[in-house]
């Protein structure tokens, strides 16, 4: 009875994969459509959809990844059917400029901790999303590399800028900031 | 790279604990020489410990109607799903309509038993989705019944079991009398011979379905459009034989039922195009008459073909001026052959051009437009193209000079009109697929091409030509 075996395997697998990555995934997709967690939902809801007919040989093993592109990509796709992304490949968008300005030189900042991730926001989308994948996903290179479609190399190498840029970000910060607002 | 150097992404890495278990001591042993990178890693740790410590926390669900619907398998897949088992025990607690609702069960249950048993003795074999249309005929082994497509008739199912149905049903005819086919069947022009039992096993199967071979064609200046429809589910991978589906059939109304009631209706999903593609040659039979072959690619990775039952119209509006008739000569769908490739979706028509087109070398006339309303191309680079359209040119190509897949195809679409019963009056013979499908030179790594060519000169050899 294979397709019963195929059909109670699928059901444990996706059972699996909400348990584990669910509100993750949910929070990844909503940062891609720019906050919008309601299509996030629908988005993620089409991956553990699609984890029904997929070969759950190959999927199983690699269970965060896939789950992590099949979204990526829906999501991307869904920018790009409301014309909120005007690019056709992710070279494209990494070269897409910030739209945010550096964090301003607020003199009330009161922990240089909490602004950590406002500083990500300096960064390109592209760093951006290695980062959040590396520190908010908890991804291993190889994990991001296969959701963004990137090398391992590159992966690395945007890893390393990001952290050296945040870092500069972070000792003009503190340079600024008075006497008590320390990195904790 | 300088290994001391600072800024060597493999210094981050490490301090990441990502490496390899071959290049961590490595990087390792730099570091230990390296006072200067031990400062580096404490740093790239210490922000590293900060970005994951004050990490945003996700704290989304999906809502509990999508978590139902996650749960529950989509469509195809046949489940006695643990969910649906649980309802019935529920319904079970409750002791005066729990015993009329085990009465009923009971009662639906034996005759479900007696209608299956009474049934199965029909079946030729299970089918193969409960969303694919339901085959259009049970033939009788018995009689050669020609079973024609009504030339309106959308693509027909993915033509997989074309080949099994041959198998199962030519060698029982005895000749000369009409090869009964499946879906598309009718007799071969020239009686045949006997053919070894065993021989028609190795027929290939090219998933190609071929519309009534002698259908009339369609005058361009009265009817100048035509329209079929693309069906994205047949382009997704083949799932796993539904050998229990037979037996979860009786059930499954009432189980969709209940699905259906907890689940609104699903939104059309959008349908994404990788590329699409047309191409006009020479038609090899006819020297009045050209080819022209629409190949549309279709990401598999989308909800359209995945999930999605919906269709999409394709229409294909020939030009009055340039074309005088056409007809459709047969559809293929090629299923991806894996989540993220694409399949393919070919339709092939014959039409009778005004004029030659001998002279449109240059410029090329103007031949149809193609429509895909409603379709968005996957990258912003070509697209979205909503509502635009393709336009088809003919050159004045010569069948020889057309791109090879272009002539392999050619040859399959003319072993398919062959069994379909030929085109009187033209000199279709598998002779001349021989030498289409033999101007195909090279690699062949799924032996398609080797498959194809077997099959024809078995053909020529049966029918003397």
């Amino acid at each position: 009875m294979p397709d019963q075996r195929d059909s109670s395997e699928a059901h444990q697998l996706v059972q699996r994969a909400l348990q584990e990555h669910e509100s993750a995934l949910i929070g990844y997709t909503t940062g891609i459509l720019n906050g919008d967690a309601e299509r996030a939902r629908d988005v993620v809801q089409d991956a553990f959809l699609k984890l029904w007919v997929a070969d759950h040989a190959k999927v199983r093993e690699n269970l965060k990844a896939w789950l992590y592109t099949v979204c990526r990509n829906r999501a991307l796709d869904v920018l790009r059917k409301d014309h909120r992304l005007d690019f056709g490949n992710d070279t494209a968008l990494s070269l897409l400029p910030s739209q945010h300005e550096e964090p301003g030189h607020q003199a009330d900042v009161q922990d240089l901790s909490d602004r950590v991730w406002e500083l990500v926001e300096s960064l390109t989308p592209n760093q951006q999303e290695v980062l959040k994948l590396k520190f908010q996903h908890d991804c291993s290179y190889q994990q991001i590399a296969e959701i963004t479609g990137l090398t391992v190399g590159n992966v690395g190498f945007i890893l390393h800028t990001s952290l050296k840029k945040l870092r500069l970000q972070l000792e003009r910060q503190l340079a600024r900031t008075p006497p008590h607002a320390h990195l904790s | 790279m300088n290994p001391s150097d600072s800024d060597n992404p493999l210094i981050t890495r490490y301090a990441l604990s990502d490496l390899s278990p071959d290049e961590h001591p490595v990087v390792q042993d730099w570091i230990e020489s390296h006072p200067q990178l031990r400062d580096e890693v404490a740093e790239i740790q210490h922000l590293a410990e900060t970005l994951r410590t004050t990490s945003p926390l996700h704290d989304l669900h999906l809502t509990s109607s999508q978590r139902r619907r996650v749960l529950q398998p989509p469509l195809q897949k046949p489940v006695s799903s643990p969910p649906r088992l649980k309802q019935s025990h529920h319904a079970k607690s409750h002791s005066f309509m729990g015993s009329i609702l085990r009465i009923a069960a009971l009662l639906t249950l034996s005759f479900a038993a007696y209608w299956l048993g009474t049934q199965s003795q029909y079946e030729q074999q299970p089918t193969t989705a409960s969303t694919t249309p339901p085959p259009n005929e049970t033939t009788p082994p018995k009689a050669p019944v020609e079973h024609r497509i009504p030339a309106d008739l959308p693509p027909a199912p993915i033509a997989v079991d074309q080949s099994r149905a041959i198998v199962a049903t030519l060698p029982e005819q005895p000749s000369p009398v009409a090869a009964p086919q499946p879906t598309l069947a009718a007799a071969p022009v020239a009686p045949l011979e006997d053919p070894p039992k065993n021989t028609f096993a190795q027929f290939p199967s090219f998933g190609l379905a071929t519309a009534k071979a002698n259908s009339p064609f369609i005058n361009a200046s009265k009817s100048p459009g035509d329209s079929m429809v693309v069906y994205p589910r047949r382009l997704r991978q083949p799932i796993a034989p539904a050998t229990t589906q037979l037996e979860a059939k009786p059930l499954d109304p009432s189980a969709s039922g209940t699905t259906q009631k907890e689940s609104p209706a699903r939104k059309k999903p959008e349908l994404y195009i990788h590329s699409w593609r047309t191409e006009v040659a020479a038609c090899p039979w006819d020297s009045n008459l050209r080819l022209l072959r629409v190949n549309i690619q279709l990401p598999a990775d989308q909800e359209a073909v995945q999930i999605g039952d919906s269709d999409y119209p394709l229409e294909i509006a020939f030009d009055p001026n340039n074309v005088r008739q056409f007809r459709r000569l047969g559809t293929r769908h090629i299923p991806s052959k894996e989540l993220r490739s694409a399949g393919t979706q070919v339709v092939w028509y014959e039409f009778q051009p005004n004029g030659s087109p001998a002279n449109s070398h240059e410029t090329g006339k103007h031949i149809a437009t193609v429509r895909l309303p409603s379709a968005r191309f996957t990258t912003q680079t070509v697209g979205p193209f909503d509502g635009s359209s393709l336009q088809v040119l003919d050159r004045g190509q010569d069948w020889r000079k057309a791109r090879e897949d272009f002539r392999f195809e050619t040859a399959m679409l003319g072993l398919g009109i062959l069994l379909d019963g030929g085109l009187p009056g033209s000199k279709l013979n598998h002779q001349l697929l021989l030498e289409v499908a033999e101007t195909t030179p090279s690699k062949d790594p799924e032996d398609s091409r080797a498959r194809l060519v077997q099959a024809l000169r078995q053909l020529a050899t049966w029918t003397g030509r």
